[in-house]
């Protein structure tokens, strides 16, 4: 297992909303919004939701997938109490299954140890490439293209339609944060791919 | 381990399409112990009433059939729990193959022993 070089894929941010496309295509035809991303993940790619008390204070993270792409471990109180941060969560976990699953297909582990070695010995730049490539389909599965466009032309007639201009910083903040509820997702979410579509 | 009552519930579950998150918040169960049973390593409350909220909750009427096999099977899986941890092999699948903290470092090597610790908790079988 050790010996194992992690063979990165190498995907732009185009090449990566083409998957995350394809992604929605096959897991929500209806193209339902907020995307039902928890239903995706439980009933259509079948992975075990794992709630863990106390996990981020833990070990300093929201959540993971496992190494059989079975289950995705995630922080109790942050699938309690933080609905869009939970979310992302599980979009960006679903990233490295859809992206990265041929990636690994061959890698097992027979020990702990083994998977320490594994994880002490990883390439950084090659961990942090992967993680950049989950992070960005996390964003663009649960805030596609096409309706992002027609929800901000939505929000900024109704700021036009109340006598404001849209392209103010105070109009934008608002236009942000009800898209952030239409997507269900965070205001850094959608800054993120507002800027990414200009 | 044979997990029958937990799968059947799990598939309830999603025949009434509701997800996990959902599913606790609307009827105030630990979203950690559903996930528990679903996965066969908390067995079936004893309490009736418990079972009866996690029934009523799954969208069974009383006095059904569905209603009356939800409460058999409950009753079949209960004491079908080992009690041991499980086996390494099997553990080891549950553990992150792609993990970074939300600093983006690597973890040291007592942070990757509390990984182990935490995988080993989540799946630790009770009675």
């Amino acid at each position: 297992m050790s010996d194992k070089v992690v063979q990165l894929p190498i995907l732009s941010y185009e090449q990566i909303r083409e998957r995350a496309d394809d992604f929605l295509k096959a897991h929500n035809p209806e193209m339902k919004i907020p995307v039902p991303i928890e239903e995706i993940a439980e009933f259509s790619l079948d992975i075990n939701i794992i709630p863990v008390p106390g996990l981020q204070k833990l070990i300093g993270c929201d959540g993971f997938i496992s190494s059989d792409f079975s289950s995705i471990t995630v922080d109790q109180f942050v699938l309690e109490e933080r609905e869009t941060r939970f979310r992302f969560t599980i979009a960006h976990e679903i990233g490295h299954v859809w992206l990265h699953q041929g990636v690994f297909q061959n890698f097992s582990f027979d020990s702990f140890d083994e998977w320490k070695e594994f994880q002490t010995n990883v390439d950084e730049k090659t961990y942090g490439w992967l993680e950049w490539q989950a992070y960005v389909f996390g964003g663009l599965a649960l805030v596609p293209r096409e309706h992002l466009a027609s929800r901000r032309a939505f929000h900024a007639e109704r700021v036009s339609s109340a006598g404001l201009s849209p392209t103010t910083d105070a109009a934008q903040l608002q236009i942000n944060k009800a898209l952030a509820n239409d997507f269900c997702v965070s205001t850094a979410v959608i800054e993120k791919r507002v800027t990414k579509d200009n | 381990m044979e997990n029958l009552f937990g799968a059947y519930f799990r598939e309830l579950r999603e025949k009434a399409g509701i997800s996990l998150r959902s599913f606790c918040a609307e009827n105030g169960f630990d979203a950690g112990n559903i996930s528990k049973l679903e996965r066969g390593t908390f067995p079936p409350p004893d309490s009736m009433d418990k079972l009866k909220a996690y029934a009523r909750a799954l969208q069974l009427r009383s006095g059904t059939t569905e209603w009356i096999e939800f409460f058999d099977r409950a009753a079949a899986s209960r004491g079908k729990f080992p009690h041991d941890l499980q086996q390494e092999a099997d553990l080891v699948k549950h553990l992150p193959l792609l993990f970074r903290t939300l600093r983006g470092q690597k973890l040291s090597a007592e942070s990757l022993d509390k990984v182990i610790e935490v995988v080993r908790e989540a799946n630790f079988h009770v009675r």
